[in-house]
């Protein structure tokens, strides 16, 4: 049997664990053993699978991985993360659409500092929700708002998604965090924009909220500095050089451990974030260790190169093959976890998309944009599921239809920057140039 | 994310895949995950002010980082087994008939079983073998060999989680 064969055997193998619902971690790394045997003997599939092991678990550069985790996780237990909606709801809910607006940036805020989107969708809809229909707002906006706002986190970093991608690829973790910074800011714009065009068309979905006082705001915006701390010492400091992104994950937690002692100081609570913070840990590297060895055996298979000889050959030319890796990526998206397909497909497509002339790190931006819009779209959208469980009096098609404009926002933010990378290469650039 | 101002939302009582024995076994991991997870943040911290403010990095900083991260991921693989947690694609299985969907949650959690055993036997034969050829980190020469022990040991709890899952089907793991 040639490589090739073996390798789509392993691709089949792989698709067919996970349709059994074995972890997809497990099934990466059950494929990846299995092929790497029938490419290279026993012998060699058992020294990659304990030696890719260890090599992942003691990865220095993954150490930033539990330190974020736990940054975020006590940021939220801490009251960090809410505090920038609370800001926003104060200076901004008394116009049309603000409270929808104040809960994007609340979720864009707590998702940046916990980098998951479904967590942000849990946390801030049981806030954010039932505020927003207490003042009149309409079930599609109060629910899409909130499900299409927890997306935003994946850009702003620190992001998992981004650190996963640096790793998978090689890639410098600064230079991706950097990236997703003017991106982040550019679809928070959108977001808001889609806000605003939305209550004009349908103005009773988005009603006026109640006014504070100059005080009320000014003390409100006090309370906020703590993430905008957190935010500037991890960005800030990986941007000038002072911190690499490992000691910028572990300030930034210590940061958020201080907040922690000054406003909770509950030993109940920190033992809860500490638990979590493992448990979310053991859950990202069983994909890491998966990955770590099902990568090296489709590389011995030859089927990147394969696959980038028929994308070439087909004469589509570099961009007509990325709309279709794209849009292979929203559809499949759809039914699969945005990490795992990122894990799967990235020792296929990234060889095809470098390649193809593409920037890598720009690939990266594009490609977490892309990943998120499966989490809020149909039959599976995870954050529409999660919204419709706290927003229970809205039904699951007006959750959809709620996001629907969001996820135009997200596709106007992929194709601007298909048109100009330099929204994503240029703090990166310009990093790097210094 | 713990969440102190969170409603009770009627959420399920947490997976027990392994009876009697999950209590002292999780409170084991999370003794062991939490003291490295402290240890990482600490070094990691004192190492980059020490660094970016004195010039004077902590000698093999890197190298304990090193160790740290492995014990924490040691303890955090089967925390995350046992709670459940470990990413899947249930959609399918959630859709097959309630004996079918048990027999694929039996044959699901044996593969995982038998893979996570075997997983768990190689990074013993490389904890020995780390051992026996020397194997250390570059700066502080610490020895390879005991966190290949603990790797291994993480995936023989990962494997007896999922083969309890084989017993208990649905029951987490």
């Amino acid at each position: 049997m040639s490589a090739t064969a073996i390798g789509l055997l392993g691709f089949l193998g792989l698709f067919g664990l996970m349709g059994l619902g074995v972890p997809v971690g497990m099934a990466m790394l059950i494929a990846g053993l299995l092929g790497t045997a029938g490419l290279a003997g026993w012998t060699t599939a058992a020294y990659t699978l304990s030696g890719q092991t260890f090599a992942t678990a003691s990865y220095y550069e993954l150490s930033v991985l539990p330190l974020f985790i736990l940054m975020g996780n006590l940021a939220a237990a801490s009251g960090l993360s809410r505090d920038l909606y609370e800001a926003a709801w104060r200076w901004i809910g008394h116009v049309r659409g603000g409270l929808a607006s104040a809960s994007v940036l609340g979720c864009a805020g707590f998702s940046a500092l916990s980098g998951s989107s479904i967590a942000s969708a849990v946390t801030m809809g049981k806030v954010a929700y039932p505020n927003m229909r207490r003042y009149g707002y309409g079930g599609r906006l109060a629910t899409g708002t909130i499900a299409a706002g927890g997306t935003l986190g994946i850009l702003i970093p620190p992001s998992t998604g981004f650190v996963l991608y640096a790793i998978l690829t090689e890639q410098s973790i600064g230079r991706l965090f950097m990236a997703g910074v003017l991106p982040g800011l550019m679809l928070t714009g959108l977001f808001l924009l889609t806000i605003a065009v939305f209550v004009r068309l349908r103005p009773e979905e988005g009603p006026p909220g109640p006014s504070f006082t100059w005080r009320e705001r000014i003390t409100a915006t006090g309370r906020a500095t703590g993430i905008f701390v957190i935010i500037g010492l991890t960005i800030g400091g990986i941007y000038s050089g002072f911190f690499t992104p490992v000691e910028a994950a572990g300030v930034g937690a210590a940061f958020a451990f201080v907040a922690f002692l000054l406003r909770s100081r509950s030993l109940t609570l920190l033992l809860d974030v500490v638990r979590d913070t493992l448990r979310t840990t053991g859950m990202t590297f069983l994909i890491l260790i998966g990955a770590g060895i099902f990568s090296p055996f489709v590389a011995l298979s030859g089927l990147p190169g394969l696959v980038a000889g028929t994308f070439t050959g087909a004469g589509l030319g570099p961009h007509g093959t990325l709309f279709i890796i794209l849009a292979l990526y929203v559809v499949l998206g759809m039914v699969i976890e945005g990490l795992s397909l990122m894990v799967i497909t990235l020792p296929i497509v990234f060889p095809v998309v470098v390649a193809l002339g593409f920037d890598p790190i720009w690939f990266g931006v594009i490609m977490v944009i892309v990943l998120e819009m499966g989490l809020i779209s149909p039959p599976v959208g995870v954050n529409c599921f999660v919204v419709s469980t706290i927003a229970r009096d809205v039904k699951l098609q007006t959750v959809f239809a709620g996001v629907l404009p969001f996820w135009g926002a997200m596709l106007i933010a992929t194709l601007l920057l298909v048109a100009f990378p330099q929204i994503a290469l240029l703090i990166p650039d310009s990093m790097f140039a210094r | 994310m713990p969440d102190p101002h969170a409603e009770d939302d009627g959420e399920e009582a947490p997976p027990r895949p392994l009876g009697r024995l999950q209590a002292p076994v999780v409170y084991g991991l999370e003794v062991v995950g939490g003291l490295a997870l402290a240890a990482l943040l600490a070094i990691t911290v004192a190492d980059a002010l020490l660094r970016s403010l004195l010039n004077r990095p902590i000698l093999g900083g890197g190298d304990l980082v090193q160790v740290a991260l492995v014990l924490v991921v040691a303890s955090a693989l089967p925390l995350s087994i046992a709670a459940g947690r470990a990413i899947a694609i249930e959609m399918l299985v959630e859709r097959l008939p309630p004996a079918l969907e048990t027999a694929v949650r039996r044959l699901s959690a044996a593969v995982c079983a038998i893979a996570s055993g075997y997983l768990a036997w190689r990074c013993y034969v490389n904890a020995g073998e780390a051992a026996l050829f020397g194997e250390t980190t570059m700066l502080l020469q610490i020895p390879y060999g005991p966190f290949y022990g603990a790797l291994a040991l993480s995936f023989a709890l990962s494997a007896a989680l999922f083969a309890s899952g084989v017993l208990r089907p649905g029951s987490g793991a």
